[in-house]
């Protein structure tokens, strides 16, 4: 029984260990600070679910690339 | 006595004929800026990081200022007449001022996160919103019955939209009904004396111009960029290179073009270009500039310092 749990426990640490290892792969490879790295930000935290959210991020993008990234 | 002043005639006639001919011929070579004004200095704080700006008729000064939520009103010799707005979502306030532009009575502004416009009287105290239900990208102001906007062609296929003074859509100009990738149709534009549209794509290599009835009457890629960046954004492919960035329209019907990543001076480089969209000469600012705006005497307005610096120039024409 003990060993039965260990072999799926072992299991579990497998998969997640594969997991951060494709979500640090996932990551967007962008510079700290840049405007993609903002709109990955704002789109983490407002979702695709909604679609004005979405469309607010983009705003704040475009606006950071004309203005900020002169 | 009747032939010789038949004769007389006909020479004046030809002598205007030519006259005319050569005035016609006369084309706009270069643009040289003289700087006649500038407000704000990186040590003191009359700006912070202004983003939008208006000129009336009078020369007054409009700004929005982003980071300390306000609009400011500059006389014609840029002393501060008053500053109005302030952080916040209530009457004449803003979460982040943007776009500006002023009919004969009035001031109208953005605020990034707000659907519709305010706006002000050229003292700026505020009169009222207009409910537009969409996010401005980018406003011209016709008049105070006909305004004109762009949204980020997420939501609604690209077009510009013009409203009342209500809010209530009055017509649409569609310039694209294919479905492009993210944000590749957003645009900043504008519209010449005759009501014909101009449009500069942010991030594609393409000028347009639109008749006022909404067919093109040509398109043109001035710089020859094949390709703009792209970057994958979590599961979202933008563009990451502006080709332009902003466009205006000076007394004599030229169109001003605000270069962006692609151009030799990255964000300084502004093209000139005559109602046919002939490429006429290209000039530089001192500064990096997000936007340019001309006002009724052909003056030039831009950013330095990141946004600290408005400056003022007349621009001097060179003619062939």
């Amino acid at each position: 029984m003990f060993l039965h749990v260990l072999k799926r426990l072992k299991t579990i640490a497998i998969l997640l260990a594969v997991f951060v290892l494709l979500s640090s792969f996932l990551a967007v490879p962008v510079e700290a600070g840049s405007c993609e790295t903002a709109l990955f930000a704002c789109w983490d935290d407002f979702g695709w679910m909604a679609l004005s959210g979405a469309v607010f991020c983009a705003a704040g993008y475009i606006f950071c690339k004309k203005y900020i990234r002169g | 006595m009747i032939e010789r002043k038949s004769l007389l005639l006909f020479l004046l006639f030809v002598a205007l004929s030519i006259s005319q001919g050569l005035l016609e011929a006369k084309e706009l070579r270069k643009v040289s800026l003289e700087e006649v004004l500038s407000i704000g200095r990186l040590d003191d704080d009359t700006l912070f990081q202004w983003a939008g700006v208006a000129v009336d008729p009078q020369g007054n000064i409009y700004l929005s200022d982003a980071m300390d939520y306000s609009l400011k009103r500059f006389d014609s010799q840029g002393n501060l007449i008053k500053k109005a707005g302030g952080k916040g979502q209530g009457p004449g306030e803003f979460m982040a001022p943007r776009l500006l532009d002023c009919s004969e009575n009035y001031l109208y502004a953005t605020d990034q996160d707000f659907r519709g416009l305010k706006v002000f009287d050229r003292e700026l105290n505020f009169v009222r919103n207009i409910m537009i239900k969409m996010l401005v990208s980018d406003l011209r102001i016709l008049s105070d019955s006909e305004i004109a906007v762009t949204s980020l062609p997420m939501l609604e296929k690209p077009a510009v939209f013009i409203f009342d003074q209500e809010g209530k859509l009055v017509r649409e100009i569609k310039y694209s009904d294919r479905d492009s990738p993210l944000m590749m149709d957003v645009v900043s534009f504008d519209f010449d004396q005759e009501r014909n549209l101009y449009l500069a794509y942010n991030f594609q290599d393409r000028i347009e111009k639109w008749s006022k009835t909404g067919e093109k009457l040509w398109s043109i890629n001035l710089l020859k960029v094949k390709k703009v960046k792209k970057k994958k954004v979590s599961s979202f492919v933008v563009p990451t290179e502006l080709v332009f960035k902003d466009v205006a329209i000076d007394g004599e019907g030229n169109l001003f073009v605000l270069g962006g990543h692609f151009s030799q001076n990255r964000s300084c480089d502004v093209y000139v270009l005559n109602p046919e969209g002939k490429h006429l000469a290209t000039f530089t600012l001192p500064d990096t500039s997000h936007c340019i705006y001309i006002d009724g005497k052909n003056c030039l307005y831009s950013r330095a310092n990141q946004g600290i610096t408005l400056k003022k120039f007349r621009m001097d024409y060179v003619y062939q």
